[in-house]
């Protein structure tokens, strides 16, 4: 009983890890510029089937791929900041989350429209590579995709504080900052927004690559993994990098347990549950004031 | 005479409106003796998803509470009903009442932690339920059927809810549109009605003038979850079969936003004409395309979605208002 605890809460926490930088665009676009970008999931999304492709038609190592889904993502994220997003800000919240949502819907469409409702999985040896560690065991595949998110994390965590433009856009932020007195002092906030975004999608394109290597890959994908990016951020409350990275690690943890107690299609009964019970008991999250 | 009797509707109800409702009892009824089925069944489904549309609208268009998960409300209905007419053998009249009884239960659960936080927090929930919902349908497979969902016995009498000609079902749809709607447009002038516009404009205001932004905001919840349940039951007994693949996905609370967006929100005409564009739209791409063209109903929803906040964020009602109020002048 208890290495089975044991393997759950690993598992979890490694899952966790991916799931925080799977939510750190969502974060970033939500906490700087109050953007709720419904399309964060179909991001990734699209970042897993393109990991798929050029795995099977290139033969390639599926990390090969993550510099193209960073540039595809980033590029998306871009366009939609300027095209889409920044004509409707005026409107408010409601209008931002319905225009990504409308977004999500075309590519969820697309998605369809190519690929069929179809499961597929990245052909690569990383899931079937397992390391003990004592009592635990763990895929290649999750590992690397932990490393991975750890090591993102910290980029960005270093960008964001050591960097001038790092800075200037936490100015930006109604939360950490004051948007009035960044543009006074002369930062463009236009400018800045469509930075935040290109970097949300350059987050999302790592991510999906990482997740395609282990999970399936299907057109509703991103549904799933947006849901519990918005738990994650909730979660860990919009201002801070550590309470996400720490709230990924609980969901995962969550996610692992619900698998036990409903079994795996339903996992995520208890992530939304806990959702739920988050936004009523502590809405600015865990690292945040009540 | 012409001109008295219609300064007396003038002064009455409104002209518009009056003109709308003898077209929408005139015109499936044409179609009945033309022998055009699928057109009144169309016509059916107008009204239907234009109810649904209106509940939805108690809640987006009055109180300014975006609704992702619709569906789960509607799917409440329409199993609550289904379960208790196939495993019970109780009428889906009384079934429905209690099929709305249970999504209020679930509005509440939703509502509660959410509708306290000002923002965009009650919109992530509703999806995050809506989720939920549909896994716990697919979970509970002794009672719901999982994943096969509920064949409704064919009875064939209209003490069961359901009736043979389409006719019946089409004015069925449009009585409970016309209450709903009455309903609407008693709460619209209703000190309700006031409350909810003002959080809408600025919960924060509304909340320094004394106004129970929660309670409020809940009513409305209420009220939007209940009708939409009762749409559920006459849904699944229109339908005869019931999945959560059909009732509770995403895909449903869409349409439902999409209806209520593009004929406009806060007014409850809006939601009827938005219905009448997007059924008959979809009807056609369905019968033109066939179900061979996976995802394209979703590209077009999408670019729908985009296009009505960007360029008419109040939909088309006002533009139609001003159509016919300028052919009525004249």
């Amino acid at each position: 009983m208890l290495d089975v605890l044991a393997q759950i809460i690993a598992f979890g926490l490694v899952l966790g890890g991916i799931y925080a930088l799977a939510a750190t665009g969502l974060g970033l676009a939500w906490g700087i510029m109050h953007v709720i970008n419904f399309a964060h999931g179909e991001w990734i999304m699209i970042a897993m089937y393109t990991t798929y492709w050029l795995v099977v038609l290139l033969g390639i190592d599926p990390f090969w791929t993550m510099p193209i889904n960073i540039v595809l993502v980033a590029v998306i994220g871009y366009f939609t900041q300027k095209y889409l997003v920044e004509p409707v800000m005026k409107g408010g919240a409601l209008a931002t989350i319905l225009t990504t949502f409308g977004l999500s819907s075309i590519m969820v469409g697309l998605a369809q429209a190519l690929w069929k409702q179809n499961y597929y999985a990245t052909p690569n040896p990383y899931p079937a590579m397992v390391l003990r560690l004592g009592i635990i065991r763990l895929s290649a595949a999750h590992l690397m995709a932990f490393i991975f998110s750890v090591a993102v994390i910290s980029l960005v965590y270093i960008f964001f504080k050591k960097t001038f433009t790092g800075k200037a856009i936490l100015a930006t932020s109604e939360l950490i900052g004051d948007p009035e007195v960044a543009s006074l002092v002369g930062i463009n906030t236009e400018k800045i927004r469509l930075l935040t975004l290109t970097l949300a999608g350059a987050s999302a394109g790592v991510a999906g690559t990482l997740i395609a290597t282990f999970y399936y890959i299907y057109p509703y994908v991103g549904l799933a993994w947006c849901l519990i990016c918005f738990v994650v951020v909730v979660l860990g409350g919009l201002a801070s990098f550590l309470g996400l990275f720490i709230a990924g690690l609980i969901i995962g943890v969550l996610e692992g347990l619900g698998a036990i107690i409903f079994g795996t299609a339903y996992s995520y009964l208890l992530v939304y549950a806990a959702f739920l019970i988050v936004l009523y008991l502590r809405p600015r999250g865990l690292m945040g004031r009540r | 005479m012409l001109e008295k009797l219609g300064e007396l509707y003038r002064k009455v109800i409104s002209p518009t409106f009056l003109i709308v409702l003898i077209l929408a009892v005139l015109i499936p009824a044409i179609f009945r003796v033309l022998g055009l089925y699928y057109v009144v069944y169309v016509i059916t489904l107008i009204y239907f998803w234009a109810y649904v549309a209106q509940s939805w609208n108690i809640l987006y268009g009055y109180a300014g509470q975006l609704s992702f998960g619709h569906a789960a409300f509607l799917g409440i209905g329409a199993y609550a009903s289904s379960i208790l007419f196939t495993k019970y053998g109780l009428s889906p009249w009384i079934g429905m009442w209690i099929g709305g009884a249970c999504a209020c239960l679930l509005a509440i659960i939703v509502g509660y932690p959410t509708l306290k936080l000002r923002g965009v927090y009650f919109a992530l929930a509703t999806i995050a339920i809506a989720e939920m919902v549909r896994l716990l349908t697919l979970k509970f497979d002794f009672i719901t059927n999982g994943p096969l969902g509920i064949i409704l016995p064919i009875t064939r009498s209209p003490l069961y809810f359901q009736f043979e000609d389409v006719l019946h079902w089409c004015y069925t749809a449009l009585g409970m549109l016309l209450i709903l709607s009455y309903i609407c447009q008693k709460i619209e002038t209703s000190s309700l009605g006031i409350a909810l516009r003002a959080i809408r404009e600025d919960e924060e205001a509304a909340s320094s003038i004394g106004i129970d932004t929660f309670k409020y905001k809940m009513i409305a919840l209420l009220l939007s979850a209940f009708f939409t349940a009762l749409g559920g039951a006459f849904f699944a007994q229109l339908t005869g079969y019931i999945r959560p693949d059909t009732v509770m996905t995403l895909e449903r609370s869409e349409e439902i936003i999409i209806i209520g967006l593009v004929g406009g929100t806060g007014t409850f005409l809006g939601p009827i004409m938005g219905s009448m564009i997007l059924i008959t739209l979809r009807q056609t791409i369905l019968a033109f395309l066939g179900g061979g063209y996976a995802g394209v109903h979703l590209i077009f929803y999408g670019l729908l979605i985009i296009l009505v906040v960007r360029m008419m964020p109040e939909g088309v009602y006002p533009y139609i208002r001003r159509a016919l109020e300028a052919v009525l002048k004249s």
